[in-house]
């Protein structure tokens, strides 16, 4: 039972409908609906931190959500501890939910101004039970100062706090029902550089002494490189490959994921981008390309590509979704 | 040695509040050479974009320019009236803003955006306008030029918009770009697209550029020489490369060490403890040195002056971090 998951997602399907007018219904168009995950499947060990990794509207908020619970699955199993939470109970959904927190992007908005600090931590302690009534306030000074915070700061508003405090606080919320799962969605891109150091190593620091098992969502893959032991890479609605962190950034074996290193400006004037930038934008996830999601942008794209490409397994727990993995890991292109 | 393109000389900004001024930007001072890229780094509320704003005299709402000079082309900006302004913005200077979204006028099609600026400054016959128009819109990379400029901003991607916001800024061929956190709001293939149409263009038209970011990966691709402004002030300048190599100021070193540059097991971050200040509440002496690891007594007693450092630039404070060593060849 030792090596059994946390978490596994197998072919996870999830289609947004797109409205359709009167006249277009009438005259039989299809409904087109927007692909935000297709056949996405993998899974994040007890106590590990994966990192899921994609530009804007590739679909892995969507996949965060998905796996919480907050949207329902068009198709696929995602199984916590063991158990398909697609298919469970509205009362056995509610220890569920203890079990997997989210940590958001804006702390700004994921607080309530009206309610003090204090509060906004012990209301989900109260509501799960989680210590007697009285111990409530002791809980949430021992929560604030594990996250770095002075346990005065119960007394305060959300207004009187930093960006980095809030957020800090929107940790503390999501750890106070001792939950195994965190999923942390962008939890850092609206922090300065500084602050966000501060707490991508509070989020650290919390996973090791906690046991915590993480699903770090960003579009950032320094943050990702930094926090997270393996690493899943999505484009329109596909995750196009996955792995260990170190395999996937040392040897990237789909072309996006190449680009995407290639396109991160680093903090070396000497490392000036000698690579052309990728040309092009994605695709609209309403009419994603046939075969390979990737061929309109891949440098690399060849006929065979219009057909859909194959999961190529390497060494390691790494793969790839493209019908030239192998050759793009060797040839370093 | 020419005079520069622009020599901004102990620039002080500041809103009115109910007890005194307080002060935004203080003591800025930096010159940029005509087709140089000139970075302004700094986190949220340093006074980056307060600074480059009051080049053009954008400042919003009640704060004002209190001190200082702004030169540019001979004449001070700082001081200048609306008709002086008038003919410079545009024409002289262009800028660009990090969200392309809201810089965009959503009622107009783009192409009527673009060539405003000539009908404004009318440094083009109208028969020629359409002509200007394509080719800045070719330079800037927009595809199928007669079919953008026949769309409504909501019509394009975000990385179209910003390059139309560019051809926007470009049409009078400025000498002066200034660009705003251009590439904050896009994703990182858009980025490094956008960053590198910057570099050619400049390359291509001669034009200076101030680059204002938060993200020291962005300056390190783009520019020449860059600042690190903290609370109000520049507390460090330097060429490009010396920054990453050899930074002086304990803030600039902090902040090199809080980017993320591999795993944690090889490469931890030491972040800054704390926060900036308050602009309203500043430290009478150094405004770093609360959160400062070589802070000593003097440094809160009085900010500290400006050291030249050898091959320009320099850094304001009384206990930097060891220079390159003297063995080094250059400096």
């Amino acid at each position: 039972m030792a090596d059994r998951p946390l978490l596994a997602v197998e072919a996870l399907d999830k289609y947004f409908p797109l409205r359709r007018s009167l006249v277009a219904g009438m005259m039989g168009h299809p409904r087109r609906r927007v692909q935000a995950a297709k056949e996405v499947s993998f899974a994040i060990g007890k106590g590990e931190s994966f990192g899921l990794v994609g530009e804007s509207g590739c679909g892995k908020t969507t996949l965060g959500r998905l796996v919480l619970g907050l949207l329902p699955p068009d198709g696929g199993v995602i199984r916590f501890d063991g158990q398909d939470i697609t298919k469970v109970e509205p009362t056995a959904r509610r220890a569920l939910r203890r079990q997997m927190q989210m940590v958001f992007q804006d702390p700004y908005s994921s607080l309530n101004p009206r309610i003090r600090i204090g509060s906004a931590i012990g209301e989900p302690i109260r509501l799960h039970g989680i210590v007697p009534p009285d111990e409530v306030a002791g809980e949430v000074a021992r929560l604030l100062e594990r996250v770095g915070l002075p346990a005065s700061a119960a007394s305060r508003y959300p207004s009187e706090l930093s960006g980095g405090q809030r957020q800090r606080v929107g940790i503390a919320r999501a750890l106070s029902v001792r939950p195994k799962l965190l999923v942390a969605d962008e939890a850092v891109s609206g922090l300065d550089v500084s602050v966000r150091a501060q707490v991508l190593n509070l989020l650290a620091d919390l996973r090791r002494d906690l046991g915590l098992t993480l699903m770090f969502i960003s579009h950032d893959l320094g943050v990702i490189e930094y926090l997270c032991e393996t690493v899943g890479v999505m484009y329109l609605g596909t995750m196009v490959e996955y792995g260990p962190t170190s395999a996937v950034f040392a040897r990237p074996a789909h072309p996006y994921t190449r680009a995407l290193l290639a396109s991160i400006p680093r903090a070396d004037p000497s490392a000036v981008g000698q690579e052309t930038p990728l040309a092009g934008e994605p695709p609209s996830p309403v009419d994603p390309p046939s075969g390979c999601p990737f061929r309109t942008r891949c440098p690399s794209a060849r006929p065979l590509c219009e057909t859909p490409p194959p999961r190529v397994m390497l060494p390691g727990g790494h793969w790839a979704v493209c019908h030239f993995a192998t050759e793009v890991v060797r040839n370093g292109r | 040695m020419t005079s520069p393109l622009l020599a901004v000389e102990h620039l002080a900004i500041g809103i009115p509040g109910g007890e005194g001024t307080v002060a935004l930007v203080e003591d800025v001072s930096f010159t940029v050479r005509a087709g140089e890229a000139y970075g302004i780094v700094g986190e949220s509320g340093c006074g980056k974009s307060t600074t480059i704003r009051a080049i053009i005299r954008l400042l919003a709402g009640r704060a004002g320019i209190t001190s200082g000079s702004i030169r540019f082309d001979g004449q001070d900006l700082a001081r200048a009236d609306e008709a002086t302004l008038r003919p410079l913005r545009g024409a002289g200077i262009g800028m660009i803003f990090q969200d392309p979204l809201t810089a965009l006028n959503p009622v107009l099609t783009v192409g009527r955006q673009i060539t405003e600026g000539l009908r404004y400054h009318g440094t083009v016959p109208s028969r020629e306008r359409r002509a200007r128009m394509q080719e800045v819109m070719r330079l800037v990379g927009l595809p199928d030029p007669a079919r953008i400029a026949a769309s409504y901003p909501h019509e394009l991607s975000g990385g179209q918009r910003q390059r139309a916001a560019i051809a926007i800024a470009l049409v009078c061929s400025p000498r002066l770009l200034l660009a705003d956190e251009p590439t904050t709001a896009l994703d990182v293939t858009i980025q490094a697209q956008i960053l590198k149409l910057l570099s050619d263009l400049r390359h291509r038209l001669g034009m200076a550029l101030i680059l204002v970011t938060h993200d020291l990966g962005v300056v390190a691709q783009t520019c020449d020489r860059v600042a690190v402004m903290y609370s109000g002030r520049i507390v460090e300048e330097a060429p490009i490369a010396r920054i990453f190599a050899a930074p002086r100021h304990p803030y600039t070193v902090a902040l090199l060490n809080s980017i993320p540059r591999g795993t944690r097991a090889h490469h931890p971050l030491h972040p800054i403890a704390g926060m900036p200040p308050d602009p309203a509440e500043r430290p009478r002496g150094c405004s770093f040195a609360p959160r400062c690891p070589n802070m000593q007594p003097a440094c809160e007693r009085a900010f500290p002056g400006w050291t030249a450092a050898a091959g320009g630039g320099g850094f304001a404070c009384y206990h930097p971090a060891p220079g390159q060593a003297e063995a080094s060849p250059d400096g």
